[in-house]
């Protein structure tokens, strides 16, 4: 591990992630501030100097591998753990000092679903219902998680996707103004996940701020209008995720598989700026995508390469997150 | 408040959901109280132990020899007061009193104290008593009968082997349920519900009280069935002291949850917490004197039962139920007791863990 200096984000990373908040005139102060977040676990610095701010009524995506720090800084900001340094305000209150006003006015969605396994969903929602000044109605909650079939039954007997979208719909219960939703779709099947992005649009629309976090480059990229991009408890990238794409590449990612490749001959293939691979999946990153195939078939030919599953895309946040940090994005 | 209740709902539904814990908590002490119950329940210790009072002429010895010498008494000489009341505890199914004129050449009438509602020592007990007095009397060869016999009610609090155990069973079964509390914690940490909860603003204080509560009112229910089979099927009479009984209810739970909740902060799992309630509870169950007195074990075994919480829990509820003979009096017991609680309580605030 590299040894990590004290917060020092205040001038790097503080000033990257800030750069759009200065030229957003917008008056309304951000639903989420974080500025130079630090929390460490004995001799492991989990996050370290992260700054980011979600504004009102935006979804906003942390992204990162597993354990880059990701659900550490959502804790720190439900007010689940104490921040080692850093400044943390929610809703425009100091989290450290505010954490009873805060909780009312929040929903916490956690990465397992963490309920009671015995109680019937009716009864959790009610219980749950409870533990705030103010709730919604329960029953539209339920038929809008799709969850009046299962009222009645016992929590453990519900399927992993049902048990997760009950485990949102507690996190709203509250009509909070900001939802946290940690891997709010973790194994979670395709159909299930469109679902969930669906219901998460649908908060927005009604004003709701959404900060989740992912390891989905596709969720992030379809689902949330900023990303921030989080690799070991550093910020990363914070933007669009248009903007992160063409702030790291003008170019174009032609991905294939093929045997007995060298990196120094991919190089040379006319207007390739890097490679990257995997073994044998590969990745040429180029401004001039007819130039680099004709290059790249001409050489395959010439040496009896075989090449499969060719593809041309244009490059995606999993390209900026290997171009920023080096490293191939992996659970 | 009605956050606590809703909560305390919760769990108490959470727990009565689950057919383990029910069975464990609710059958089993039952089925320990009935399995032992017809094992020894109905059978009195295997002699009598009968009071003489008696002058110290030749007379009155042969008559104390001659009651040894029948082979079912247990023949104690003493003051007629200190075995009246060696009789009154249950010490004693009768005693003698044999006056001095048995060792002079007059007439004299001996007295046999005992209790008239047992039926084992009115139907057995005294006619083999009157018979022996009798026998006694024409050995001494006087007629008409030197020695008479009279007999005399006196109020017996008779205490029953079954009449030990199910209120020390009661006592037991609160010591399991609080410190199981271990477990449900650990659990409920692993699955981090503790910090699911956490991210709502219900409070720390609401949250453990809502555990504690449900586990008096789950103690109380255990002792209302226990309380109800001891009546039905041996019947055993717990209403002596109910106020007391509720009291150290209450006081044992707390006790004894404060301790598991200790169990459950340093256990990194259920499985890890599970064994070192058994670590606990084990020593404490043979030791603590909840199947047999404890009264003859080795004596370095001593200063650690008298250390022991279930102890002093057990002799409190006997002695708030069946008028066992105290091993303390009760502000001791209670005193201790709340020692443990306090001790323990602190402890597990400073030791909770949120994961």
């Amino acid at each position: 591990m590299i040894p990590r200096s004290e917060p020092q984000t205040a001038s790097g990373q503080a000033a990257r992630s800030h750069a759009p908040d200065s030229i957003d005139l917008n008056p309304i102060p951000p639903s989420v501030h974080v500025s130079g977040l630090v929390k460490r676990y004995g001799s492991l610095t989990a996050v370290d100097g992260i700054s980011f701010d979600v504004r009102p009524a935006e979804v906003f995506g942390l992204l990162g591998p597993n354990g880059a720090g990701k659900t550490t800084t959502v804790e720190v900001i439900e007010g689940l753990r104490d921040a080692d340094a850093g400044d943390v305000q929610v809703l425009g209150l100091e989290v450290r000092t505010h954490k009873h006003q805060i909780k009312e006015r929040i929903g916490v969605q956690l990465q397992s679903p963490s309920l009671f396994p015995r109680l019937r969903v009716i009864e959790l929602m009610q219980l749950f219902a409870r533990f705030f000044k103010h709730s919604l109605p329960l029953e539209p909650l339920i038929a809008e998680f799709g969850l009046e079939e299962s009222r009645q039954k016992l929590v453990k007997h519900l399927s992993g996707g049902q048990q997760q979208r009950l485990s949102v719909a507690l996190a709203l219960v509250n009509d909070p103004e900001i939802v946290f939703l940690d891997e709010p779709t973790n194994g979670l099947d395709p159909q299930a996940r469109q679902n969930l992005w669906a219901a998460v649009r649908g908060l927005q629309q009604r004003g709701k701020t959404i900060l989740l976090t992912t390891h989905y480059m596709e969720e992030a990229e379809r689902l949330c209008d900023r990303v921030a991009i989080v690799d070991q408890g550093r910020l990363v990238a914070v933007g669009t995720p248009r903007e992160l794409i063409e702030r790291a590449f003008t170019e174009s990612a032609v991905t294939f598989r093929a045997e007995q490749v060298e990196s120094v001959e991919m190089e040379r293939l006319a207007a390739v700026g890097h490679t990257s691979h995997d073994d044998s999946d590969w990745t040429l990153y180029t401004s001039n995508v007819p130039a680099t195939m004709s290059g790249l078939l001409t050489y395959t030919q010439a040496h009896g390469i075989q090449l499969e599953g060719l593809s041309v895309r244009g490059a995606s946040l999993e390209d900026v997150f290997l171009k920023l940090t080096g490293r191939r994005f992996r659970d | 408040m009605a956050t606590f209740f809703e909560l305390t709902r919760a769990y108490f539904r959470s727990f009565m959901r689950e057919p383990s814990a029910v069975v464990f908590s609710f059958a089993i002490p039952v089925l320990f109280i009935v399995v032992f119950g017809l094992l020894f329940g109905n059978q009195g210790t295997p002699h009598f132990d009968i009071g003489v009072a008696a002058g110290t002429g030749a007379n009155s010895a042969r008559l104390t020899t001659t009651l040894e010498q029948i082979g079912i008494f247990k023949v104690h000489q003493g003051d007629l007061q200190a075995e009246l009341k060696k009789l009154k505890k249950g010490d004693r199914k009768a005693v003698l009193d044999v006056p001095a004129a048995v060792d002079s050449a007059s007439p004299a009438t001996v007295t046999i104290y005992s209790d008239p509602s047992s039926t084992s020592t009115q139907q057995v007990l005294l006619p083999v008593l009157r018979q022996t007095i009798d026998a006694f009397d024409r050995q001494l060869g006087g007629t008409p009968a030197r020695v008479t016999v009279q007999t005399r009610s006196a109020n017996v609090e008779d205490l029953r082997y079954i009449d030990y155990l199910v209120p020390s069973i009661l006592a037991m079964s609160l010591m399991q349920l609080g410190l199981y509390s271990a477990v449900t914690l650990v659990t409920q940490r692993e699955s981090r519900l503790l910090r699911r909860l956490g991210a709502t603003p219900l409070s720390r204080v609401t949250l453990v009280a809502s555990q504690v509560a449900q586990r008096v009112v789950i103690s109380v229910l255990q002792a209302a069935i226990l309380i109800g089979v001891g009546r039905v099927l041996f019947g055993v009479d717990f209403t002596r002291n109910l106020p007391m009984l509720a009291a150290f209810i209450l006081l044992g739970t707390l006790a004894f949850v404060a301790m598991g909740f200790i169990v459950g902060a340093v256990s990194s799992s259920a499985e890890s917490a599970m064994p070192l309630v058994q670590f606990i509870a084990l020593p404490m169950l043979f030791l603590s004197g909840i199947f047999f007195p404890v009264d003859s074990g080795p004596r370095f075994l001593a200063p650690i039962i008298r250390a022991m919480p279930l102890t002093y829990l057990g002799d409190a509820i006997r002695q708030s139920t069946v008028h066992a003979t105290a091993l303390n009096p009760l502000w001791v017991d209670a005193l201790v007791l709340t020692g443990w609680l306090v001790v323990s309580f602190a402890l597990s605030v400073r030791l909770f863990r949120w994961e």
